[in-house]
């Protein structure tokens, strides 16, 4: 082999280690993120409904109940109507739950909401709740 | 040829160093943590320690391993409607709180949260 004709292989080999490194360095610089979903906690403020929680019940590593608190700040008591939706990481509802709960008047409610069907963590990509 | 070889190891040894970078505990050796090795359990909205106000000033979260394997440093991350923060604790499959200060209100609350093998 000339060394005309080694020239290219030595181009390759020196863009190959550039990126190389490059890439090693962004990558210890910024560690990929595990996977979480984000939580979207809301409130009916004309109501005067607050969502405060939602807790996530796992079997194994499965969702199947969400448990959600719901604060009153009317001195009276009020008739609250409590929805989860379980979004995918593609945007697609994959599962969701309805309760209903008299809440007392500056009272914290928790309630219990059973999801249409168990949805892997892994694949939960947003938790909407909603109360109305 | 000699520079060629050198150009050829540090070749193999940068894409070495690439695949090493994937999300590892640093107390439980170099291992890769799946999605749901770390379990985002629940999110809470609160003032002070109490969940009966409108007007939280505080962001908690808890978090659990979903396998001792995967026990180890973890930094988590929020995005709110009220600003982002992130803090770095040890996450256990017996759970870990974060909590979070943010500003007082009563706005609806959007919290994304990113969890992130720290170095240990």
């Amino acid at each position: 082999m000339n060394r005309r004709s080694f020239f290219p292989v030595f181009i390759f080999l020196a863009i190959t280690t550039f990126a190389g490194l490059s890439y090693s360095v962004l990558m210890s610089a910024n560690p990929v993120p595990l996977t979480s979903p984000t939580f979207e906690l809301n409130s009916n403020t004309t109501q005067e409904l607050y969502t405060r929680s939602a807790t996530l019940v796992l079997s194994g590593t499965s969702v199947s109940q969400v448990n959600v608190a719901v604060y009153n700040k009317a001195n009276t008591q009020k008739y609250a109507t409590l929805t989860v939706q379980i979004y995918n990481w593609d945007g697609n509802l994959v599962a969701w739950g309805k309760a209903t709960v008299t809440i007392p008047g500056r009272e914290v409610s928790t309630v219990s909401i059973t999801l249409s069907s168990s949805v892997p963590y892994s694949s939960i990509g947003r938790v909407v709740v909603s109360v109305s | 040829m000699v520079v060629g070889i050198a150009l050829l190891s540090a070749s193999a040894f940068s894409v070495l160093m690439g695949a090493g970078s994937t999300p590892q505990l640093g107390g439980s050796g170099l291992r890769e943590v799946p999605k749901d090795g770390v379990i985002v359990v629940s999110v809470r909205l609160l003032r002070g320690n109490n969940l009966d106000h409108f007007n939280y000033n505080k962001i908690e979260v808890s978090l659990r391993t979903s396998n001792p394997d995967f026990d180890g440093p973890y930094t988590v991350c929020i995005e709110t409607n009220r600003g982002s923060s992130c803090e770095t604790k040890t996450v256990t499959t017996a759970g870990t709180t974060v909590p979070f200060p943010v500003g007082g209100g009563e706005q609806e609350s959007t919290v994304s949260v990113r969890v992130y093998a720290a170095a240990g």
